[in-house]
């Protein structure tokens, strides 16, 4: 039935953004065209993008057969996820522990990963991030945050 | 002259110690990040951004391009060295520049792009002085219904120039425009798809989502086919050219030049499109084409040459206009912005210091890529040979070290990492993240605009198409949609971009 799954899924994303963003944009005034309330140009937007989205995947019903390479939840996940963590223990923990713990997480992404390395090269990025963005620049960011260091 | 009073001006603002060093600060770091095997300049440039926020407009500016120069030709290195192009604009480069550093002619062809980009970067930097103030006159007259239109044709050009699916790319294009309204309306003073949540009050930042789609997204999608990386890079040595291959090398520059001037003008356009048509130009009218492929220093000039004269040339559609022609573009305006500049005519008549002293420094800078790169070519190949794994979760420190610098908020972090996964998400459906960038940055402009031209015809959305110029320019949106669209130019268009 679905000939092209790249352009169907693209066109359903993007279907299901402009659905959304139409109505979101409900809750804003719309306006005249003289006098444009703030939901004006949403709701335009948001229905070009429904209807591209429709096109996209309607178009995908016919045509050559194009399959969606795997997807790796796991990497995404490895990647991401340590991400979000520095931003929840940046503050608190301080930027060394931050640092430490994205590195030796994230490669662990990799098929390569080897823990020795990447405690290694954590505990070199944290030594040089800290002086670099710390001392050198001076970001508010001390190396050890209110978590670990009572003052 | 005007020209040489305005460059004399420039000169004084370029040419003091500390926009020097920022200069050439930024080649440097731009060329260090570059040279990084799958980190194209956009990553690089959106990395490197917030190191450049706290410093005076020029000093920022000089800077920035600096480091857009230096990514540019870092990417060309890894291209030549390891057959790894880091960007789009240097896959042509690998073809005949991987060869020829296999058959121990690294050092020839590194020179060959060092020497080729400087002149091309001379010649378009002449260009930019030379056009932009009168551009920049016309620009001045255009009332908000010419710079709406305007803006639609340069959001539709992009994509047309660009590959991969048109229905798609227009797609990003809305969403990224959708985006950008996320946050306070300037008009009413009411949040808009904020989620009543404080942190998106300003809005998304432009940082967050470029590091977010172009580095977490790459990183993810690098990681995917991470193949034995060839550990042997060939020894670098003979960086001189002699009589012969400068024979050899002047025409393939010139016009490598020419074709990279012109085609960087176009919106969209830029040095990917530019290196593309140069190479494929060349290997057609080159008397020495058979080589070609095969390590030919031809197929390194005219490509290196047109990537940066395009990469030079893409400013004056955002110095005179304030239109962003490519992604790289789109964070400069975003960078003015947060500089308090608006992007458009009026920067080089309120402030031709800047405005001098950047397109002065541009040349600059060009001049610091040949005499700084060439003889650290030892140390651009000390970073390239880090594996890859090794290198990632470094990069992903800098990534988030970098968002949380901006406003020391983490909100920013967990909005990267969320880019970072629909970044992922769209490469996987062959949707390019850079038309998304460029909508992102002028969806704000384009609903200003659009509200000040329905205002002053009182609600008669024709204005758009009664007058002249902003009828030509949605006349030349339209026209080149369908010209795209029909079916035997799209064939044509896949293609181009499938170089063999």
């Amino acid at each position: 039935m679905i000939k092209n799954q790249k352009d169907f899924w693209a066109g359903i994303l993007f279907l299901a953004f402009g659905l959304a963003g139409a109505y979101l944009a409900q809750e804003y005034p719309f306006g005249t065209a003289t006098r444009m309330g703030p939901g004006y140009f949403p709701t335009v937007l948001s229905g070009l993008l429904a209807a591209i989205g429709a096109a996209c995947a309607v178009r995908a019903l016919v045509g050559n057969r194009v399959h969606i390479d795997a997807i790796s939840l796991k990497k995404t996940l490895y990647v991401t996820a340590p991400v979000f963590v520095f931003g929840l223990i940046v503050k608190g923990a301080g930027l060394v522990p931050a640092t430490l713990f994205v590195i030796i997480a994230s490669a662990m992404a990799s098929s390569r990963f080897n823990l020795k390395h990447a405690v290694a090269i954590s505990l070199g990025m944290s030594l040089f991030c800290w002086a670099v963005f710390s001392l050198g620049l001076g970001l508010p960011m001390p190396a050890f945050g209110p978590w670990l260091i009572k003052e | 002259m005007d020209l040489i009073s305005n460059l004399s001006l420039g000169l004084e603002s370029a040419l003091t110690l500390t926009n020097l060093l920022y200069c050439l600060g930024g080649v440097f770091l731009g060329t260090l990040i570059g040279v990084l095997p799958g980190l194209g300049p956009v990553a690089t440039i959106a990395m490197l951004l917030p190191a450049t926020f706290s410093l005076p407009p020029v000093s920022s500016l000089i800077m920035l391009s600096g480091i857009y120069y230096g990514a540019q030709y870092g990417g060309s290195t890894t291209a030549i060295l390891v057959n790894l192009p880091g960007e789009s604009s240097s896959v042509v480069t690998a073809l005949d520049g991987y060869q020829m550093a296999r058959q121990g002619n690294a050092g020839k062809a590194l020179a060959t792009a060092a020497i080729g980009s400087f002149i091309a970067g001379t010649f378009a930097t002449l260009l930019l002085a030379m056009f932009a103030p009168p551009l920049a006159e016309i620009a001045l007259k255009f009332g908000p219904s010419e710079y709406f239109s305007l803006m639609v044709l340069g959001l539709v050009a992009s994509v047309v120039l660009a590959h991969g699916s048109l229905l798609k790319a227009i797609g990003m294009i809305v969403l990224g425009l959708l985006l950008g309204l996320v946050g306070t309306d300037v008009n009413s003073g009411m949040e808009r798809f904020t989620f009543e949540n404080a942190n998106l009050a300003d809005g998304i930042g432009f940082v967050v989502l470029a590091m977010g789609m172009f580095g977490l997204g790459e990183i993810i999608k690098n990681l995917e086919d991470e193949h034995e990386r060839s550990s042997s890079i060939t020894k670098v040595e003979g960086l001189m050219l002699n009589k012969e291959d400068f024979k050899q090398i002047a025409a393939p520059v010139a016009r490598g030049t020419l074709i990279g001037s012109l085609l960087g003008i176009l919106p969209g356009g830029g040095a990917m499109l530019a290196s593309f048509a140069a190479y494929s130009i060349e290997k057609k009218i080159s008397k020495n084409s058979a080589n070609f492929g095969k390590g030919a220093i031809e197929g390194v000039a005219a490509p290196e040459s047109a990537n940066n004269a395009g990469a030079q040339t893409s400013f004056i559609p955002l110095l005179t206009l304030g239109i962003p022609s490519n992604p790289v573009m789109a964070l400069m305006v975003g960078a003015m912005i947060i500089q308090g500049i608006t992007p458009g005519p009026s920067v080089m008549t309120e402030q031709p210091a800047l405005f001098w002293g950047l397109i002065v420094s541009m040349w600059i800078g060009n001049l610091f890529l040949v005499v700084l790169n060439l003889p650290m070519i030892g140390l651009w190949v000390k970073m390239i040979s880090v594996p890859y794994h090794h290198l990632f979760p470094a990069i992903l420190v800098f990534c988030c070290i970098g968002v949380i610098s901006l406003n020391n908020n983490a909100f920013d972090v967990f909005l990267m990492a969320g880019f970072g996964v629909l970044g992922y998400l769209f490469t996987k459906l062959e949707c390019e993240p850079a038309p998304m960038l460029l909508g992102f940055i002028l969806g704000p402009m384009m609903e200003e605009y659009l509200r000040r031209a329905l205002l002053i015809s009182r609600g008669d959305p024709t204005v758009l198409v009664t007058r002249p110029i902003s009828a030509t320019m949605l006349a030349l949106a339209i026209i080149s949609l369908i010209v795209v669209l029909s079916p035997a130019i799209s064939k044509k268009r896949e293609e181009a971009f499938q170089e063999d």
